[in-house]
């Protein structure tokens, strides 16, 4: 039985690897503070339907009237797991009234969205949101997101120094003011330099450091298993056995509670600081600092959501 | 010396209690009768005695005039242990130790059993499950089964105390829940803490504790349960063809371990009505026994007595629900054998999928 468990277990583990993400939800743009007008969040819907349907990844965006006084990153995570979408996708989330915006991306959008690449996606729907181009910015919003998402799955993400990597990246005339280069709108393709064909975001050390994590944890489970199915086996052998209870002899309805008393005694509460993410917010402040679009701005890291999930992602003001 | 033997009515052989009809049986002619029409027929009417008091309350039956009569008590040259079986029998062999038996003498002393289980499996059965214990253990040694030896099979009356009680428990716990939320600045940790009480009965109905010392008690216990519905009076036409051990540890001997039985049990009861919290810690437990009665039982059990490379393995099996126990040997070189081809087995498998996982999800890690 044991063993049938295990296997189970593991053909449960091999299947969440192998099944696409599933799309939970249609509707894609929730629009509270009324921002779009109906033929702008039916485009819009178009879009995201589009975009999310070829790249088996849920892309989301909402308006709000107010984050909750919610980190803006965390806000966005919180939202999407809310509406219930799969395990791989991204939101944006806008408030016009308290000018915040959130970004927050899991699974597939935790390799497709690097830190350094979210400081280009950003740029590239910040002057619109800025400027109260609402629809100009979710539609920038998302042809990025297809970029983005289509560079990650040819196994090269965008990075803020594309151009810099040495990797073949061309990233031609992008002209903005924004302080970086290496993004370019139109994208021009990808040469693979390393044999499985990935992206250059990773280090060789990093890879060496997640292979040999890897093969620590499958030797791992494999020894577990191992150990365990014989010794499953050996315990058969066993069939004599002490009988420390009596259930079997407790005379049906015979059991009758006199007293049954539950007082509350003390409370206490323990509280403990929640880290604050200093190191990755003077990064993306310092990016965000040297933009035309002002403001504080969180993110460039991976973080969890309200109930746990991964997210990657950032926010500030606007 | 008089020899407890029924005789057939019909041809006049010694007829034996067949299990599997529950009757007297007559390996000669097939006839076959009732216990109770054939007891009334040829036992005296004496009514039991009561004998001296016991501990715990228990009185105990003596034996009628004449019933004993008959009876042969085997003494075993080993274990020491006492096996009471009629001249059909013809043990040799003790169903405990597998050593000889000495010949017997009159049987005497001791209490009558106020209830026996008939045997409802036969030794075939026993034979049958046996081979049936040894199948699906991927780690019994191959030859076990073909090369141990099956030296005796005995069908044994094992002598059991029955306990019958009510218990009263008060028992007192901490217990916490527990609540966890956070805001901007702190995750937060609530602990509630009560004071939990439960008192009440609870009953128990027959717990049997084994009353002879050359049984083994893990063994005996492992044989459990057995149902009491088809408990019945005793009578000796029972134990015709059967041994009977005699019981040499009294019910003021066994109770303790039937009070350990009524202790786990009760807690565990009064502690499945605590319901709703994070962490449930007793911090005073008073069970005690109320009222309470014991019964001297015969219980049907069939002993397995094999051999292999020299050494002796025993099994056990149940004679009124063919439940049959018995450790059986391991082959360590087998196990070692799948360890390593397992290990392999999972680690290659885990490797493919990891290579395939860094190829199309990770981007060619490593």
């Amino acid at each position: 039985m044991k063993a049938r468990l295990l296997a189970v277990s593991l053909l449960a583990i091999m299947l969440a690897f192998l099944c696409p993400s599933a799309h939970a939800q249609t509707q894609r743009v929730f629009d509270a503070e009324g921002l779009l007008t109906a033929a702008q969040q039916a485009d819009l819907e178009a879009k995201l339907d589009d975009i999310s349907a070829r790249h088996d990844f849920d892309l989301v965006v909402a308006t709000v009237t107010s984050m909750n006084g919610k980190e803006q990153r965390v806000f966005a995570a919180d939202y999407y797991e809310a509406k219930g979408f799969g395990a791989d996708g991204a939101i944006l989330a806008v408030s016009a009234t308290t000018r915040d915006w959130g970004f927050a991306a899991t699974g597939f959008g935790l390799t497709a969205f690097t830190d350094s690449g979210q400081e280009v996606l950003y740029d590239s729907f910040l002057s619109d949101l800025s400027d109260d181009r609402f629809y100009d910015a979710f539609v920038a919003f998302a042809d990025a997101c297809d970029k983005f998402l289509t560079a990650a799955e040819d196994g090269d993400p965008i990075t803020g120094d594309s151009s810099t990597s040495g990797g073949g990246y061309n990233p031609g005339g992008y002209e903005t003011d924004s302080p970086y280069t290496g993004y370019q709108p139109s994208y021009p393709g990808y040469q693979p330099n390393y044999p499985y064909g990935g992206g250059d975001s990773m280090s060789d050390d990093e890879k060496a450091t997640i292979t040999a994590g890897g093969y620590t944890v499958g030797g791992g489970v494999a020894a577990v298993v191992a150990a365990a199915v014989p010794l499953s086996w050996r315990r058969k052998l066993r069939s004599v056995r002490p009988n420390t209870t009596a259930r079997e002899y407790v005379r049906s309805g015979s059991m009758r509670l006199d007293v049954q008393a539950d007082d509350f005694i003390r409370r206490s509460v323990i509280a403990t600081p929640i880290p604050k993410m200093d190191d990755d917010n003077r990064h993306h402040d310092s990016f965000m600092g040297g933009s035309s679009f002002g403001g504080g701005g969180f993110g460039g890291g991976s973080f969890s959501s309200s109930s746990g999930g991964s997210f990657t992602g950032g926010g500030g003001k606007f | 010396m008089a020899i407890l033997e029924y005789k057939c009515p019909n041809c006049g052989a010694a007829i034996v209690f067949d299990a599997t009809t529950q009757k007297m049986t007559c390996p000669h002619c097939g006839s076959s009768f009732d216990v109770a029409q054939l007891q009334n027929a040829s036992e005296p009417g004496a009514e039991p005695q009561t004998s001296e008091a016991i501990d715990w309350g228990y009185k105990g039956t003596d034996w009628a005039a004449g019933e004993q009569a008959g009876m042969l008590v085997y003494t075993c040259s080993s274990c020491g242990g006492e096996v009471v079986a009629d001249q059909t029998v013809g043990a040799t062999k003790c169903p405990f130790c597998d050593n000889p038996l000495v010949v017997g003498s009159q049987f005497s002393g001791t209490l009558r059993p106020d209830v026996v289980i008939p045997f409802k499996y036969d030794k075939d059965a026993a034979v049958k499950a046996l081979a049936n214990h040894y199948k699906g253990k991927r780690l019994l040694p191959k030859v076990f089964a073909d090369q141990n030896h099956l030296d005796e099979v005995k069908g044994v009356y094992v002598p059991f105390w029955l306990f019958t009680a009510d218990a009263h428990a008060r028992v007192e716990y901490e217990a916490t829940r527990v609540r966890m939320w956070s805001d901007s600045d702190n995750n937060y940790t609530e602990t509630q803490y009560f004071h939990v009480v439960r008192e009440g009965q609870i009953g128990f109905d027959n717990i049997p504790v084994d009353g002879s010392s050359q049984a083994d008690d893990t063994m005996m216990e492992s044989l459990e349960p057995f149902r009491y519905a088809d408990a019945v009076p005793f009578q000796t036409a029972y134990l015709s063809g059967y041994l009977a051990n005699k019981y040499d540890v009294d019910a003021a001997a066994s109770v303790d371990r039937a009070n350990v039985r009524i202790w786990n049990t009760a807690a565990e009861a009064f502690r499945d009505t605590v319901q709703g919290y994070a962490t449930v810690v007793p911090v005073h437990t008073d069970i005690r026994p109320l009222s309470r009665s014991v019964q001297y039982a015969l219980l049907p059990v069939w002993l397995l007595n094999t051999s292999w490379q020299g050494k002796n393995y025993q099994f056990a099996m149940n004679g009124q629900t063919g439940k049959l126990i018995g450790d059986l040997p391991a082959d360590n070189k087998a196990m070692a054998l799948w360890i390593v081809g397992l290990f392999l087995a999972v680690g290659a498998v885990l490797v493919v999928l990891w290579l395939l996982i860094s190829t199309y999800a990770l981007g060619g890690v490593g």
